[in-house]
């Protein structure tokens, strides 16, 4: 597991359409193999690989293995983050906007 | 629940996007964005320093904490780009490394009033190294 704090990463994977569709398929079966995966995709099984690795780099995803088979899961603390960040920095701006539009409502008034 | 939030992820909506129509032309805006103490008026932290492209501005938050943003935008009144840089100074006066962000404030003047739009976009420490005006320098504001 990856340091949570350094999750800013998730944007940086995420921010390839592919691994997207990944990490999208991958949510909907929990856990799955790269075949599985290259069933459900228009890539390769090696390029379902590159991406999960990408995607196992920043701490999306782990990996265990089952019979012959490698399967990769979604690891749910770094969206978790991701989430919250963006619920926080969200919820700072609604108020700061509300602050801005008061603030200037002042100044008008005053100079009315 | 979980699944939902990795669909809002991966269909793009990482970033933070607010919007807000002010009563006021662009230009009282742009002055309430960029005048410190004005901004620091709104913004809930007081600004040191003036906000110039390229020259770094500290907010100093009510909690005791500091922030430095990056001014890297200014084109007067519509556009306003600054980054969040990726520290913090705590009340105990250590800088502690923390997100990154870059915010983009727009302003589109309709009638006599302004729309405001922000777009705050978190950004990795690892492709978004200290600025070259030094991080101990920096550290000492």
């Amino acid at each position: 597991m990856k340091d949570v704090s350094d999750s800013g990463a998730v944007f940086d994977a995420l921010g390839d359409a592919t691994r997207r569709r990944v990490v999208a398929e991958l949510s909907a079966l929990g856990t799955a193999s790269p075949t599985e995966l290259a069933h459900r995709l228009p890539i390769t099984r090696q390029a379902v690989s590159k991406h999960l690795v990408a995607l196992a780099d920043a701490g999306l995803v782990s990996s265990q293995r089952s019979g012959r088979a490698i399967v990769y899961r979604l690891t749910p603390e770094p969206f978790t983050d991701a989430v919250s960040w963006m619920t926080q920095v969200g919820a700072q701006w609604d108020d700061r906007l509300g602050a801005l539009r008061e603030h200037l409502g002042r100044r008008r008034r005053r100079r009315v | 629940m979980r699944n939902r939030l990795v669909a809002a992820i991966v269909t793009g909506m990482s970033d933070v996007e607010r919007e807000v129509l002010i009563p006021a032309p662009a230009d009282e805006v742009w002055s309430a964005l960029t005048d410190p103490e004005q901004l620091g008026e709104w913004f809930g932290a007081e600004v040191e320093g003036d906000l110039e492209p390229g020259d770094v501005t500290v907010f100093h938050f009510p909690d005791g904490t500091r922030r430095r943003a990056l001014v890297e935008q200014m084109e007067p009144p519509r556009r306003l780009g600054f980054r969040w840089l990726p520290y913090e100074t705590g009340t105990d006066g250590v800088v502690r490394e923390r997100e990154g962000s870059r915010v983009e404030i727009d302003c589109d003047e309709i009638g006599d009033a302004t729309i405001v739009r922000v777009v705050e976009r978190r950004v990795e420490a690892a492709v978004d190294p200290f600025p070259t005006i030094g991080f101990r320098s920096l550290a000492r504001v």
